[in-house]
């Protein structure tokens, strides 16, 4: 069960989506979930399983879906501003301390986050997490891509291929959809999907990550998995069998599974 | 009416069984030969050289990158040779891509020592550059309105302003402005805007009083973005004079309609499907139109770049004037009649096109097309050419 709502951080409005035990759980019960370029507002199966346990908030970035765009900003200007912003939007929420989950751009975006702030990050868990740039490792330009192209790099099992490139967006969604892309290129055209001073930066980022990834994610490959576990002091690395680019949708059992036990991994 | 011979010195050898998926952005370099080149540059070249000679008002050269849709990436180095080779025509830029640039006043700088060496001859076009130019350059397409924004800003002051100043945009940061040496053109060339017809770029241009030129859409999509360019300048407190209003097609005149649509079938269908076809991710980027005017110029340009135009379709839906020199200046005389419009831009090689059908072309639009609309749009015309 999940409630929707708006809050208004420093004049900027973004959509979040709220569910699970009522701040019962203390300050390590909070887990953040930032969503990836495609967009958020959806209330997906790990989250309602992971609100079982947390208090999960799944906000809207700014720039994306039904939020605003980040205000004195002309648009949501960089993963940087992203991570800023989501400083002030646990101030303004009142939660001193979280968990943070991001998917692709949303684990990018977790990683700035938590090179910011790391003492109030708890525990960081990246899935396909986009951020820093492998020599070597060659990306597929997702920006060239049509969304027939697109969707068929996005996961690995053939049926949610077909799901996915048989949906028919109705007006709105395809105005969503646009906005999406837009607030993902801003933020990723160029470097392409990673800021080249993080690499520089991740030994703040002392806190235990889980780095969860899909053995055949083509748009950002497990290489960039383990480029992550050798650049940052406390993480392992967990590759999925016959996985796409979005464990979340594609393996959300085993996501639930590896986060659960991650999570109260040397709790109290 | 003025006339202003248009090209893009297309690269004409792409194979029919081009096996990527465009001739942009990504087209292998390997597939363009030098040694074809030296010689093309110079046929195209001639071709400017006898538009002159034939009795056009204006060239007008252009701006694209990574392509063998057109093989003039650096337009002013081109417009450099045409001061050199023409002595009375206009000479207009079409380009330049602006927002691509990462210091503007290079342009300005640019410009300004090309109206000295053509003697004042220079018209100045801004454009964004199209969606591949933004893939050829990772740049981002989000900020590509407001980057040409800003860039236009600081071109005007740099020409305009006696003393150096700062710049100081979002995008563009500069503690000394003071181009030099100076455009002979006061306050500066002339400048007009091609475009695709999005809502905010004909406001902005109708505010600015500049000329509007529409580029290769359908005759509807012509009449339709005309007809709002019009209702722009009422809203501005002014009424659009025919010199703010351009039209750039191809056009291909022959002795009968019969020989006119068999030589001019395969190089357009060439330059409409071999060289512009693309990816529509690549045409359009994400954020590179407003959400408000994607429906819009996908509409204006439906088909266009993203999918087969057939000859037939290219002539029916008016993207091209193809016939024999009687109807072609109908068609045109009806069309002035109904647009207004005070410059016709003939594109007269196109794609494949031989070099001597391309002068054949030229001689024909120039002695039989030409004199017979000259007349027309020039009644409101307060003032010459500028």
């Amino acid at each position: 069960m999940s409630s929707s709502g708006w809050v208004d951080v420093r004049g900027t409005r973004i959509r979040v989506l709220e569910g699970g035990a009522d701040g019962a759980g203390g300050e390590s019960a909070a887990l953040l979930y930032l969503h990836g370029g495609s967009g958020g507002g959806e209330w997906l199966p790990c989250l309602e399983a992971l609100s079982q346990h947390y208090r999960v908030f799944a906000p809207e970035h700014p720039g994306f879906g039904e939020s605003d765009d980040l205000k004195g900003v002309d648009s949501t200007d960089s993963m940087e501003d992203l991570a800023f912003f989501y400083l002030d939007f646990l101030d303004q929420m009142g939660i001193d301390k979280v968990a943070v989950m991001g998917s692709s751009i949303g684990g990018w975006l977790a990683v700035e986050l938590a090179v910011l702030a790391p003492h109030r990050i708890t525990k960081l868990i990246l899935l396909g997490a986009a951020g820093v740039r492998v020599e070597g490792v060659e990306l597929p330009d997702v920006f060239m891509l049509d969304e027939q192209a697109y969707g068929q790099l996005l996961f690995h099992d053939p049926l949610l291929i077909e799901k996915r490139l048989a949906a028919v967006a109705d007006d709105g969604q395809v105005l969503v959809q646009n906005r999406n892309r837009a607030a993902q290129a801003h933020l990723a055209w160029n470097p392409y999907y990673h800021r080249p001073k993080l690499r520089q930066r991740l030994h703040r980022v002392k806190m235990p990550t889980l780095l969860i990834w899909g053995a055949q994610d083509r748009i950002f490959p497990p290489a960039v998995g383990e480029e992550y576990v050798r650049l940052l002091p406390d993480a392992k690395l967990r590759v999925l069998a016959d996985c796409g680019h979005l464990p979340a949708q594609e393996k959300a059992t085993e996501v639930v599974q590896l986060a659960q036990s991650f999570l109260t991994e040397g709790s109290r | 009416m003025k006339f202003f011979f248009q090209h893009l010195m297309p690269w004409p050898h792409v194979p029919k069984d081009n096996p990527y998926a465009q001739a942009w952005v990504t087209y292998p370099r390997e597939n363009y030969d030098p040694n074809l080149g030296v010689g093309l540059y110079e046929e195209y070249l001639g071709q400017f050289e006898y538009a002159e000679k034939m009795g056009f008002d204006g060239v007008c050269v252009n701006e694209h990158h990574q392509t063998a849709y057109g093989t003039m990436p650096a337009p002013n180095v081109m417009a450099a040779a045409l001061t050199q080779r023409t002595h009375k025509v206009k000479i207009a830029i079409l380009g330049n891509a602006i927002p691509l640039r990462h210091a503007p006043q290079r342009i300005a700088e640019e410009l300004a020592m090309l109206d000295l060496l053509s003697n004042g001859r220079i018209i100045s076009g801004f454009v964004r550059g199209i969606g591949p130019e933004y893939h050829s350059f990772s740049m981002d397409p989000t900020q590509s309105r407001a980057r040409f924004m800003e860039a236009h800003d600081l071109i005007i002051r740099a020409w305009t302003e006696p003393h150096p100043f700062e710049f100081y945009g979002k995008y563009y940061k500069f503690r000394h402005v003071n181009t030099w040496p100076r455009p002979l053109q006061r306050p500066h060339p002339p400048i007009w805007i091609p475009s695709q017809g999005s809502l905010e770029t004909i406001e902005w241009v109708a505010e600015k009083r500049y000329t509007y030129l529409q580029t290769y859409s359908s005759i509807d999509s012509v009449r339709r973005v005309f007809n709002e360019f019009k209702a722009a300048t009422e809203r501005h407190g002014y009424t659009a004079s025919p010199q703010q209003l351009g039209w750039a097609l191809p056009v291909y005149v022959a002795e009968t309609e019969q020989q006119a649509q068999d030589e001019a079938k395969g190089p357009l269908e060439y330059l409409f499907n071999d060289v512009f076809k693309m990816p529509s991710s690549v045409f359009f980027p994400p954020g590179y139109l407003t959400a408000q005017s994607m429906a819009r110029v996908l509409a204006n340009k439906k088909g266009m770049g993203t999918s087969f135009l057939s000859f037939e379709d290219l002539v029916s839906k008016g993207y091209v004037l193809v016939g024999t020199p009687q109807t072609i200046r109908e068609r045109l005389a009806a069309y002035q009649q109904q647009f207004g419009f005070g410059y016709l831009l003939p594109m007269l090689q196109f794609g494949t096109l031989a070099n001597h059908l391309a002068l054949h072309n030229i001689e024909l639009f120039a002695k039989e097309v030409i004199p017979y609309l000259r007349h027309l749009g020039t009644e409101a015309d307060a003032e010459n050419l500028p």
